[in-house]
């Protein structure tokens, strides 16, 4: 629905292009992610992300409804990585640093139906999209190791 | 066909060719050069049929990213005498994969020449440090990021000699962040509270 408050025992999900993620020096294996992964452009006024739990079944199918969502409205590159995190902690970092976000759906891209967006971001605070990179988006998944099925307008979810 | 290096550019790359070998300048910065000496026809890229405002827009992009890793690359050559064969070869290595452009998100640009000179000021001050992934980010500022366990150091570096430092270390058992603005001088000194050596271990 749209304008709906995502609870804080749901997760949201990003693409992470592999130009913002964090690697071993020596292997290049991913790691992490960069704070500048979650830095909104100058023409965003809020970070776009997907809500996990919108779609229906269990984790795993709740997971690549939302990387197909995300695949069918932007370039997803194989050497990239989606990461999630919990609302909740999400929330706790951002509180823990003076800041108050709104994480909504907004029911807005029937390609993209969990599309949804964390309102309020600090455009330049470093040390809070670090925190955030580190501490809330810890778990990510490499585009090479899922296959991703772009949705057409006569998909249902 | 955008600013590519002039003339006098590309026979600088040419003599730099001719004094670093095959590892320094792999088969993609030659086929760089070879196109600022000759024009297109020695480059060769197959692709599948684009509009013809789509094809312009790919041949810029292609062109500006030509452009700026050539950049890259001489201007660190220039200063290779400085910096271990290997350490040269993987900043290569790495500059490249950054400008997969079929990574990028919408909007992404290349290294920009003033964000990549501070970089190169940095690593020469620190003299060099161990490699750091290096990251881009969307208005072309290189990323350099040194992770030691849950112990972070991230470094953007920006136009003129500034850098934003974030950091993050395990101190004592309790955790200490930064975030700072500074330059490519005092790095090390605005960096001694949090023991730099853990990650730049030539750090003075």
């Amino acid at each position: 629905m749209r304008n709906e408050v995502i609870p804080d025992q749901h997760h949201i999900a990003r693409y992470i292009p592999y130009t913002r993620t964090r690697r071993h020096s020596e292997t290049d294996e991913i790691i992490g992610i960069l704070g500048s992964a979650l830095q909104l452009k100058e023409n965003e006024d809020y970070l776009s992300v997907s809500w996990i739990e919108f779609y229906v079944g269990d984790w795993q199918e709740q997971f690549q409804s939302a990387a197909n969502g995300m695949a069918s409205r932007q370039t997803i590159g194989p050497k990239g990585a989606i990461a999630w995190a919990s609302v909740r902690d999400f929330h706790k970092i951002c509180v823990s640093k003076q800041q108050r976000v709104r994480i909504i759906h907004l029911d807005d891209d029937a390609l993209n139906p969990g599309h949804s967006a964390v309102r309020r971001m600090p455009r330049d605070d470093q040390d809070l999209l670090d925190l955030l990179a580190s501490e809330a988006f810890q778990n990510f998944t490499k585009v090479c190791d899922l296959v991703l099925v772009k949705n057409t307008l006569n998909d249902h979810t | 066909m955008g600013s590519l290096v002039t003339t006098s550019g590309s026979q600088q790359g040419g003599h730099l060719m001719q004094l670093n070998g095959p590892e320094v300048f792999g088969v993609e910065t030659r086929q760089i050069l070879e196109y600022m000496r000759n024009g297109p026809s020695v480059v060769s890229v197959s692709r599948e049929p684009l509009s013809k405002e789509l094809q312009r827009s790919t041949d810029n992009m292609e062109t500006v990213v030509f452009d700026a890793l050539a950049y890259a690359k001489i201007k660190t050559s220039l200063v290779g005498m400085h910096l271990p064969k290997t350490w040269r070869q993987r900043l290569f290595d790495q500059l490249d994969k950054l400008h997969d452009t079929s990574d990028w998100e919408d909007g992404d640009q290349p290294v920009t020449r003033e964000s990549f000179e501070t970089f190169l000021r940095t690593v020469l001050t620190i003299r060099p440090p161990p490699r750091p992934s290096l990251g881009l980010t969307s208005s072309g500022n290189l990323l350099a990021a040194w992770t030691i366990e849950s112990d972070r150091l991230t470094i953007e570096f920006l136009p003129a000699g500034r850098l934003r430092v974030i950091v993050s270390r395990t101190m004592d058992g309790q955790n200490q962040r930064a975030a700072m603005d500074t330059t490519s001088d005092m790095l090390i000194r605005v960096l001694a509270p949090y023991d730099p050596a853990r990650w730049l271990e030539n750090a003075k």
